[in-house]
């Protein structure tokens, strides 16, 4: 909006016709990053597709004012980076993507540039395109800016959020699966808030978590649709950044432990093998060693075993991400550490090499200072160049 | 009373206000387009002082629908009340975040005069003021039209920030029957920024966790965990700047410490405000999900730590005279005389040209007697001299306003109507007559009479 704004200044202060006529130019050429300054520099935004290295590819979104770029970069050199796309959207809410499990489609959902409605309870829509950025389409409209897609595992499908706000109040929310045909099916309606988490492996069900004030808990639903059922209670509070294992068997999340004299998330993971979901890291009486420590973000090993999550104790600096088994036996094992700071583990890339990390540079949750996306692979820590925020959306193979 | 009645039913039963956004059709709100405004020079120095003024109630002390009330402050068991002062950086932040502190929509440049910014769900203006802004409120010889006070906070930046501010100060008030209580501690100081947690919260929506515009600080839907706090400075700057990932009182915290950087200036200094510790369980339990529950009683919490005071300094007296200005309404004709042929098809559109005689903004709108005499535009704005325009902007000080027929609607013979130019910032009302006279002949040809 500035840059926009900036322009009709630009255009209505051109004294001459040949200025007016320069400045149309260079944006009908779309060179205008070009002339951001060298802030580019290194990209290679003429190719659509990225090119293949052997290393992984990370696939990240970089948000600007006006529109996202998607980018995909080899995890040995991110420095150079080639564009997927450049996704135009409402001024200051950028998209909310995810890349679909075969890794060929993106999805995302976003508040179009011409809606006149820069407000997060506007309207969003939901676009998907193939991995290259070709072939992009809207899927959906009145959908939730924030919640992003839910891939099925066949890539075929996803699942977005739909609801009606009411002041003082939580709203209506339905989860709706729709094909890349654009067929939709509503798996949840509640009065309540929703999330979508995933599908089950084979992708017969799907899984969702509801906040009431009860707390927070999961539910899961057949995939096409159905009575939806209650699985565990999570938390009486907020829980956050739930991930099915990928045999579909556990869930890991963070839930606030409280003891006494501080509040904390923490790891924790959910058996849902059996009939009755039981927790299998962190129970109850696992409080005590970790009552100085925050968690963050635990995400699956490719090995589907072990977890990765990040740790911040008390007065600690230079926190790294730390492997761990997810039945809480055996040693813990720290990935390479930053400086100072801390590491929130996002996503392995599919051969366990990499591991991209949001870096964050204070010492607490409530003061975390700036943050940086990072790739850690061995003892190696790499920043992802980016000239503002970025979302990691996951890898791809580096054979093609 | 009646008026009244609306507004406060549109304060209780909606978000106060929405996130900013370029106008589009404005149907549903209380203009039935938007009307011309003026917009300040891009340094913003006209807004900023304007809002330093709110923020100390010096622009309309007194008035019922723009000054300030006074402020409670207290714990929930012993309110009492203080003068009201608003810490003006909030108002800075939230104008930034609300329309990045422009009045106009964006198709309009700096310095320089066009249609007003008013969003999808009829925010408007700099403050993006929704309560009470959303179907016309006019009553009495206002009736079906938009109020005075409608008009003023559609049209005129000091009257929207005004009332921006005066319903930050409502939601402060809000607490405790409707709201929580920040500051448990501090016997809920309003002059310490942080105790504004709740009331900058409520500025965009108390809604519920999970919904869309939570706000709930814990609330999952706001992306990773922990988040990095959100900047108006510049993209590089290692700060978040995807307002979708923030509820609003972050969003608002953000941008005070992190200020808007315009043509190499920021337009503020940076003002650090503390969060609530959320490991601290004296804050992170009133904000337990069990507590999000209407009027909020569990989830007073104590002054986030540590806690900071606006060091801005009371502005002069004779800056509201500079700001508010003195207009005055002018016409260049108050009597429309209009011949019309038997046929009477078509009568080409009269104008009268409205000026402001003094200086600031003169709001005015314009409100016909008859059904056969329609006007346009309905409102707008006439500019005093003082105040800057752009080199080449559009900016004509002067409004034009025609007069149209509607021969279909127009009775036969002689029909005379008025239209009334109300100026409410003025307070002054002057009227165009209109008559509307045939043309006869009679007696020898050459010689008319009507």
């Amino acid at each position: 909006m500035i840059l926009t704004r900036s322009l009709t200044r630009i255009v209505h202060r051109a004294a001459r016709p040949v200025a007016l006529a320069a400045v149309v130019a260079v944006l009908a050429a779309g060179l205008w990053q070009f002339a951001l300054g060298g802030l580019l520099s290194g990209d290679d935004s003429s190719g659509l597709v990225a090119r293949a290295t052997g290393s992984p590819q990370l696939i990240y979104s970089e948000f600007s004012r006006n529109s996202d770029t998607i980018w995909t970069a080899a995890a040995d050199n991110l420095s150079q980076r080639r564009a997927i796309a450049t996704v135009d959207h409402a001024p200051e809410y950028g998209i909310f993507p995810s890349l679909s499990p075969d890794g060929h489609r993106i999805a995302y959902t976003v508040l179009p540039p011409d809606s006149g409605q820069a407000d997060i309870a506007a309207p969003a829509e939901v676009w998907v395109m193939d991995g290259n950025g070709a072939g992009r389409r809207r899927l959906a409209v009145d959908a939730d800016l924030p919640v992003t897609p839910v891939w099925a595992p066949d890539s075929g499908s996803l699942v977005f959020r739909r609801s009606v706000p009411r002041e003082n109040a939580a709203g209506s929310f339905q989860l709706v699966r729709i094909t890349l045909a654009g067929v939709e099916t509503v798996l949840v309606d509640a009065g309540v808030g929703l999330f979508p988490v995933g599908f089950s492996p084979e992708g017969a069900t799907f899984y969702y978590v509801q906040l009431s004030a009860d707390g927070t808990n999961l539910g899961r639903v057949a995939a096409t649709g159905g009575p939806a059922a209650p699985v565990a209670h999570l938390s009486d509070d907020f829980a956050r950044d739930w991930h099915l294992s990928p045999d579909g068997t556990r869930l890991a999340f963070l839930a606030p432990r409280d003891t006494g004299d501080r509040v904390s998330y923490s790891a924790t993971v959910l058996d849902l093998g059996g009939d009755n979901a039981a927790l299998v890291l962190r129970a109850a009486s696992a409080a005590t060693a970790l009552s100085d420590a925050d968690e963050f973000n635990p995400i699956w090993n490719p090995n589907g075993r072990d977890l990765t999550v990040g740790r911040l104790a008390s007065g600690s600096a230079g926190a790294p991400a730390l492997q761990m088994a997810a039945a809480g036996v055996g040693a813990e094992r720290s990935l390479a550490a930053p400086p100072q700071g801390f590491d929130v583990p996002l996503a392995w890339s599919a051969d366990g090499g990499y591991l991209a990390v949001r870096f964050f540079e204070g010492s607490s949750v409530t003061n975390p200072g700036r943050s940086w996306v990072m790739v850690v692979g061995g003892s190696k820590r790499q920043t992802v160049a980016a000239t503002s925020d970025i979302e990691v959306l996951g890898w791809r193979d580096g054979g093609g | 009373m009646k008026r009244l009645a609306l507004l406060a039913l549109a304060i209780t039963a909606s978000g106060v206000v929405s996130l900013a956004k370029p106008a589009l059709p404005v149907s549903g709100c209380c203009l039935p387009t938007a009307p011309n405004t003026y917009e300040c020079p891009e340094d913003r120095g006209l807004y900023l002082k304007a809002m330093d003024l709110a923020a100390f109630n010096m622009l309309f002390p007194g008035d019922e629908y723009f000054g300030l009330p006074r402020l409670e402050t207290g714990l929930r068991a012993s309110r009492s009340s203080t003068e009201p002062v608003i810490p003006p950086i909030l108002l800075r932040s939230i104008g930034w975040i609300e329309s990045v502190i422009t009045q106009a929509t964006r198709a309009i440049p700096y310095g320089a005069i066009g249609p007003a910014l008013i969003s999808f769900d009829c925010g408007h203006g700099i403050m993006q003021v929704t309560s009470g802004m959303t179907t016309p409120l006019g009553e009495g010889d206002y009736e079906g039209y938009a109020s005075p006070e409608q008009l003023l906070v559609a049209t005129n930046y000091v009257y929207n920030i005004a009332r921006g501010a005066v319903i930050l100060a409502v939601k402060w008030n809000a607490a405790p029957e409707n709201r929580p209580i920040a500051g448990t501690d501090t016997n809920s100081d309003p002059a310490l920024v942080e105790n504004w947690y709740f009331a900058v919260w409520s500025y965009n929506g108390f809604t519920g966790p999970g919904a869309k515009r939570s706000n709930h600080p814990m609330d999952p839907i706001y992306g990773g965990w922990p988040r990095v706090p959100y900047s108006c400075g510049p993209a590089n700057d290692g700060f978040g700047h995807n307002r979708g990932n923030y509820p609003y009182q972050e969003l608002v915290w953000g941008c005070a410490a992190h200020p808007p950087v315009v043509n190499g200036s920021s337009l503020w200094s940076p003002f650090e405000l503390a969060y609530p510790d959320l490991n601290d369980p004296r804050f992170r339990g009133p904000l337990n999900l069990a507590n999000f529950v209407s009027p909020y009683a569990a989830m007073d919490i104590p002054t986030p730590y540590y806690a900071h005071r606006d060091p801005t300094d009371k502005p002069r007296d004779s800056l509201r005279a500079q700001i508010v200005g003195s207009p005055q309404l002018g016409l260049s004709k108050t009597d429309v005389r209009v011949l019309v042929g038997k046929e009477r098809k078509t009568i080409a559109p009269q104008e009268v040209i409205i000026s402001n005689q003094g200086s600031g903004i003169l709001s005015w709108m314009a409100i016909p007697s008859a059904s056969w005499l329609q006007v346009s535009p309905i409102a707008g704005v006439a500019v005093g001299p003082e105040l800057p325009c752009s080199p080449g902007a559009p900016c004509e000080r002067e409004a034009k306003l025609t007069l149209t027929i509607n021969t279909a609607a127009l009775p036969k013979g002689t029909q005379t109507a008025k239209v009334r130019i109300i100026s409410p910032a003025s307070d002054e009302t002057q009227t165009i007559n209109v008559t509307i006279a045939s043309l006869t002949k009679i007696g020898a040809p050459g010689l008319t009479k009507n």
